[in-house]
């Protein structure tokens, strides 16, 4: 089932209706019987794989609160099993032959979950049904956001129906919608496009644009469309993403893009290999031979390194994705290295105070991460040579002449809606809207889709680019 | 009082949003007529399956069938030269099936005295393409037999809710719109004159191509089911069913096909005229009477073909 | 022995009023300065803050780190 169909729609009201009208306490079944719908869309082998992960968690995190002893083994064994099945299905190491949907992300909530209950953060969930219907919460189910149990799960039981978050659940998956059908369909092709010219230096200059725009309207489109469906059970899901084009710089770029798998890592890798004993005692010797501040970046960079690679991995295990999560490693270390001197800088030239250069830092930003991101779409071989044909090989002339596979007429339809949503993201976000300006609002996104968006005959839809993580 | 105030307050606010998804609607609506093509000139066969609806409905003979009757017919001569009322209802590359919903729709409003249908699409088991059944099924009133044509005519990549709906297949056509769908937004001019499209240009046939033997001369057993159904349906309801092959040169009229359909007709008791054995009576002459080297006739050439099968239609309905 | 102020201050970290100020908010404290601090704190007064005590609210103000720092140093 795809997330922009009838379908899905369909699906969605009919749980909603059944949640709102089902007695709160067991209002979860509504929800879960909606995974299960749509989890096996996708297949049987699919549904097996994804309820067969839920159920070694929930047994996982039971067996967890009620020994006392060997409970780090049990953690350690039950995380091991499910990096192992992450990477088999993923990567195909013992050829199944499918990928489970979203594998990546609910793997990541469910350790999550487990963690937090060898931690005594929360008791296990005794209802193996609720937990079902949480982690396989079917909007999260395509690509995230990743979720932590106790933010998902007591809602469930408290929620009123509001109707003000209920129209704003609707404006978002409607908004979700017009991203997806209107712009990222019309920037994929133009990106797959551009992705063939592989010779033509101004062709990939090109696409570093095109490339950073169609994944942010596809990711966080299909990212609308799951926080706006969990809004109409009111539930709020977590962002992921905080106007990420305006960040200062790449450290900055990494709290504004994919924040619930930043956070993640952050809770679960990066705090624990900087606090891990391994570190802590390797530490105590760096401050014994190297003084206190080396001591401050010595777990801080290992961590960096172990978080980048885990990010590669979690990309995919070809050379291209570690290279690319190396690189921003690099970036991230280097600039935490010139941290001092950036700060000195900036107190002595007043200028960068200025609008102008916050301008130009988050043009700088938008550069480097775009020709970081060239790896998402090369290989290494392919990566360097890309770089090379952009130095030797560009043409400003060109780019008003490059067939990028839509008509102009799609080019400024593209362009005046990413304008759009420039300014409407210039707008602060407090503004209270009237429910009535609301649906005027949905209104209008519906009718620009139904015209102007990509479906139908004649246009292959292109899947959510994130959902084959 | 609070509850009430609450109350009243939601009223006003879903009168308000009701009001915003009429306009919505309305807009969709007006979008989805100024986004369907508008058939005329070019794409002129498009507009000949909703033309019918707005005839007297008293005719006495209705024709059906492909571009084989509704260029090689025409109801105006048999009415001058025979006193017969009669109405094609054609559309390209119209399947045997689409012929029989066609005959079920025109059935809603009538019951003529004598249906006469083409056997040229006979060894069809599909649709021509996606094109074709838009361009037959638009402007078809919605009725059961509509959705059942849909259903039997649709290819892989369409849905019923894009005939519902057309808009959803049209709407790409936002970057193609042109001046003559802004001027027909109201309504096209008619095309045809009672289901009979006129050529007047002359193209004469020069050359046919080779006649290759076929592997498979069976006739589509899809075809053949649907027109049992419009045997039947003829004898239902009691009225004389007549069987055509027009006078197109080509594409070639098979001896086997025409064997079977030979076979069918005495099987059946119905009349088969088979146009091409005649040509010479017709008076017809290919270097006159075609307006696109043999495939089809023009005008003259209808003419001609109409007086000569309005003899044997006319003997028909005594 | 170092002062969590001294800390702040070798760490380059420290501003006026800081003692006033929400260090989450102010973007003071991000979780690479919050790993460095933590470190420094636990090798300075010899106490290891456990994982699950690293939270925002833990590290929200000074008074906040005090409070933690003294309850991990009754353990």
């Amino acid at each position: 089932m795809s997330f922009v169909s009838f379908e899905y729609i369909l699906l969605l009201l009919a749980c909603v209706i059944m949640f709102y009208v089902l007695p709160k306490k067991v209002r979860f079944i509504s929800v879960f019987i909606g995974n299960i719908v749509f989890c096996y869309s996708f297949g049987f082998t699919n549904f097996v794989i994804v309820y067969g992960s839920i159920l070694i968690t929930y047994l996982a995190a039971v067996v967890l609160s009620k020994i006392i002893k060997y409970r780090k083994s049990l953690c350690l064994i039950y995380v091991a099993i499910m990096i192992f099945m992450l990477f088999n299905f993923k990567y195909q190491i013992f050829g199944v032959g499918i990928v489970p949907m979203a594998i990546s992300f609910y793997t990541l909530t469910c350790i999550g979950y487990v963690i937090d209950v060898y931690r005594g953060k929360y008791k296990a969930e005794i209802n193996v049904f609720k937990l079902a219907a949480v982690f396989n919460f079917f909007p999260i189910m395509v690509q995230g956001p990743i979720c932590r149990y106790d933010e998902v799960s007591s809602d469930f039981v408290k929620v009123k129906f509001d109707f003000e978050k209920f129209t704003s659940g609707v404006k978002r998956i409607v908004y979700g919608v017009f991203k997806k059908l209107v712009i990222a369909e019309r920037l994929g092709i133009a990106f797959e496009n551009l992705s063939k010219m592989n010779d033509d230096g101004t062709a990939i200059f090109l696409n570093i644009f095109v490339y950073a725009l169609y994944l942010f309207t596809d990711f966080s489109a299909g990212i609308d469309i799951a926080i706006g469906s969990g809004k109409l059970f009111g539930i709020k899901l977590p962002e992921n993403f905080n106007k990420p084009f305006f960040a200062t710089s790449i450290s900055d770029y990494w709290r504004r893009w994919h924040m619930s798998l930043g956070l993640w890592l952050r809770d679960y890798v990066f705090y624990p290999v900087s606090f891990s004993k391994v570190v802590v005692s390797a530490n105590k010797v760096i401050r014994g031979k190297f003084g206190n501040a080396a001591a401050r970046k010595f777990p801080v960079y290992i961590a960096t390194v172990v978080v980048w690679f885990v990010t590669g991995i979690w990309h995919g295990a070809t050379a291209n994705f570690i290279l690319w999560g190396m690189l921003n490693c690099v970036v991230v270390i280097i600039s935490l290295e010139l941290a001092p001197l950036y700060k000195k800088f900036n107190k002595r030239f007043k200028f960068t105070e200025g609008r102008v250069y916050g301008v130009f830092r988050c043009v700088r930003t938008f550069m480097l991460m775009g020709v970081l991101r060239m790896l998402d779409y090369n290989t290494v071989g392919g990566y360097f040579k890309s770089l090379w044909l952009m130095i030797s090989d560009f043409h400003i002339s060109k780019i008003f002449d490059m067939s990028l596979g839509i008509a102009t007429a799609d080019v400024v339809l593209v362009l005046v809606c990413m304008f759009s949503l420039f300014v409407i993201s210039l707008i602060k976000k407090d503004r209270k809207r009237g429910i009535i300006a609301s649906y005027a609002m949905i209104a209008i996104m519906i009718f620009a889709t139904v015209i102007f968006g990509m479906y139908g005959i004649g246009y292959e839809g292109k899947e959510f680019i994130y959902i084959k993580y | 009082m609070k509850e009430k105030n609450l109350f009243t307050l939601n009223i006003k606010m879903l009168i308000k949003i009701f009001g915003i998804f009429v306009a919505l609607i309305v807009l969709l609506l007006m979008a989805q007529r100024l986004l369907m093509p508008k058939y005329t000139g070019k794409m002129a066969e498009g507009a000949l399956t909703g033309e019918y609806y707005e005839s007297k409905k008293n005719h006495d003979v209705i024709f059906f069938g492909d571009s084989e009757v509704y260029y090689n017919f025409s109801p105006e001569v048999l009415n001058e030269e025979y006193g017969i009322n009669a109405y094609i209802r054609g559309n390209a590359n119209q399947t045997m099936w689409q012929s029989y919903y066609l005959l079920m729709d025109t059935l809603r409003y009538e019951t003529p005295k004598a249906v006469v249908v083409s056997v040229a699409s006979l060894m069809k088991e599909e649709v021509e393409g996606e094109a074709y059944n838009r361009m037959m099924l638009d402007t078809m009133e919605w009725s059961e037999y509509k959705y059942s044509c849909i259903k039997e005519s649709m290819t892989e990549e369409e849905n019923v809710i894009s005939y519902v709906f057309p808009i959803f297949r049209y709407h790409s056509r936002w970057n193609e719109l042109s001046k003559d769908d802004f001027k027909y937004f109201f309504g096209e001019p008619n095309v045809s004159k009672d289901g009979y499209l006129a050529r007047k240009e002359v193209v004469p046939l020069t050359r046919l191509p080779a006649v290759k033997p076929l592997s498979d001369y069976e006739l589509s057993q899809k075809a053949l089911e649907y027109l049992d159904k419009i045997k039947e349906i003829c004898e239902e309801k009691d009225i004389k069913l007549v069987l055509v092959k027009s006078p197109s040169q080509y594409p070639y009229w098979y001896e086997e096909w025409d064997a079977a359909v030979v076979d069918y007709a005495s099987k059946n008791e119905i009349l088969y005229v088979n146009l091409l054995e005649a040509v010479d009576e017709i008076g017809l002459d290919f270097s006159v009477d075609t307006f696109d080297g043999g495939k089809h006739l023009n005008m003259d050439g209808a003419t001609k073909n109409t007086k000569y099968f309005g003899e044997l239609l006319q003997k028909e309905l005594e | 022995m170092r002062t969590l102020m001294d800390i702040l201050d070798e760490m380059d970290l420290y501003e006026e009023n800081i003692d006033k100020m929400d260090l989450v908010e102010e973007g003071i404290l991000d979780s690479y300065s919050l790993v460095a601090l933590v470190g420094e704190i636990n090798a300075e007064y010899k106490i290891t803050i456990p994982l699950w005590e690293i939270t925002p609210d833990n590290f929200r103000t000074i008074e906040s780190i005090e409070t933690l720092i003294n309850k991990q140093k009754e353990k």
